[in-house]
């Protein structure tokens, strides 16, 4: 796939009347895929081309398949709407209760433990609580459990309120992938930095955790889609270095969990930039989401 | 019917009237009643396209069963695809049959996520306009009027599943000439269907 990335202009042209047949070799056929992706031609001839192939599957005389195909494919359906309804009913458990303890957590953390001198701010106004670390010296240790317990209270709410929409199609995988960000938020000695998106990722917020597992975790929300032929690659950065902590689709239902293999060595920073699907080796692009751990 | 499927579910009567583009936002809804019918209105055509390319009924069947599936988890994908449901529907059929014949192994192992769509899912096409007063034959006519060769070029490619190095291969021909022929005889079958397209309103 990345054997040869930067297709040309004419060279997609050429490729174009097997490409829209679908008769390309799977790797021609992405760096095709590739070229569209950045390519700000409109590559007309595509649609051109592309226009006809509906008119050879209908040149076919229609067959009608056995009934039993209609009824396997109306039952795997029913079965995977189970299988999704017990998911969303799992998770919104499981978010709905750690955002309440959190929540609760995060109030008596902020009406008991909070520095005399600080103003009254709202427990989740973390730019306030940023601009003021700084000017006050090293940040107290309990302040990172404040601040995780808050992002994860706020990230809750926000999660469960999108799973009582009814649009969640929450997987297993998801569902145990949180339960395991926040277990581990929770647990002593862990490190918790939120996220900032800048650019066009400027919606984004979450948090990443890092625990003494050997697995970090990561939830974000807001992200935009990446679009057709890339995908989102989270990096460790150690000073100047950049390791891949993986690439990653986005969930379905806004919120996203990623598991990140931890990494030896002290990471300054995550970041996620957006980069040809299958990933990089390394950035191509600027980050466009940030969570230092540097204060 | 259990409370899992109502969130997105439509009355029955509402759906029978509801395009296929409609039944296609619906089943991004999980509307397991959208999908139905959009089964439905569709698989006489899918069956035809897959049993078709794969030449093999019940590889067809499965290709059937995998491609409607990949339609129900990937429904969203569609709304970016700027193509009719149709299209979708029937490239995704034509892309899942295609890959059983080119792999020869059991379609379940196939991927879970749709592979990006084809080209003529991402472009406009003229589906649109022209569904419904379609009539078969000038379709049959319009490609049977086509040089020899650039119909079985086109033939190879999207119903025998070959790619263009195996169409060169097959036919004793350089791979330009393959790639010459096709584009040829799609813009023929373009301007032969458009013809035949405009003399209706």
């Amino acid at each position: 796939m990345t054997e040869n990335p930067s297709l040309s202009c004419d060279a997609v042209r050429d490729l174009a009347p097997l490409y829209v047949l679908d008769a390309l070799e799977p790797a021609e056929a992405a760096s095709v895929r590739e070229h569209l992706a950045i390519c700000s031609d409109g590559h007309a001839e595509l649609a051109e081309l592309g226009g006809v192939v509906p008119y050879l599957a209908e040149s076919l005389e229609p067959l009608e398949p056995p009934a039993a195909v209609g009824e396997r494919i109306a039952a795997a359906v029913r079965a995977d709407l189970r299988a999704r309804a017990r998911d969303d009913t799992a998770a919104a458990r499981l978010v709905e209760g750690y955002g309440a303890a959190l929540a609760a957590t995060a109030v008596t953390a902020e009406t008991t433990v909070r520095e005399p001198a600080t103003p009254a701010t709202e427990p989740v106004d973390l730019a306030a609580a940023r601009a003021t670390r700084a000017a006050r010296g090293p940040r107290p240790a309990w302040r990172w459990l404040l601040e995780a317990a808050a992002v994860i209270a706020l990230v809750g709410v926000v999660g469960w309120n999108i799973l009582l929409q009814g649009q969640l199609d929450a997987t297993r995988q998801q569902a145990a992938l949180l339960s395991s960000a926040l277990a581990t938020a929770a647990q002593a000695g862990s490190v918790t930095a939120t996220l900032q998106g800048s650019g066009p990722a400027a919606a984004a917020s979450g948090f990443v955790v890092a625990g003494t597992g050997g697995t970090n975790y990561m939830v974000v929300s807001g992200l935009p889609d990446p679009g057709a032929g890339r995908t989102y690659q989270a990096w460790y950065l150690k000073g100047q270095a950049a390791v891949s902590a993986g690439t990653f689709t986005l969930g379905t239902n806004g919120v996203t969990v990623v598991g990140m293999s931890a990494t030896a060595g002290a990471v300054t920073a995550v970041a996620l930039t957006i980069e040809p699907t299958g990933g990089s080796t390394q950035p191509t692009s600027q980050p466009i989401v940030l969570a230092s751990f540097t204060g | 019917m259990n409370g899992a499927h109502a969130a997105g579910a439509a009355p029955p009567h509402e759906l029978a009237s509801a395009s296929d583009e409609e039944l296609m936002r619906r089943v991004a809804t999980a509307d397991a009643g959208a999908l139905d019918l959009l089964y439905e209105r569709n698989r006489a055509m899918a069956y035809a396209l897959a049993v078709r390319i794969t030449g093999d009924a019940a590889l067809a069947e499965d290709v059937l069963q995998e491609a409607f599936l990949g339609i129900w988890r990937n429904a969203s994908r569609y709304a970016a695809a700027r193509a009719s449901a149709r299209t979708w529907v029937l490239s995704i059929v034509h892309h899942r049959a295609v890959d059983a014949v080119r792999r020869r192994r059991p379609v379940s192992e196939l991927p879970d996520q749709e592979a990006p769509p084809p080209a003529s899912l991402v472009v406009p096409d003229t589906w649109e306009a022209v569904a419904g007063r379609l009539d078969r034959a000038a379709i049959v006519a319009a490609l049977a009027g086509l040089p020899d060769v650039q119909r079985e070029a086109i033939e190879l490619a999207y119903f025998g599943g070959l790619t263009q190095q195996e169409i060169a291969a097959r036919t004793d021909a350089p791979l330009g000439t393959v790639k010459s022929r096709v584009r040829l005889g799609l813009l023929a079958l373009r301007g032969a269907m458009a013809a035949s397209t405009t003399v209706e309103p």
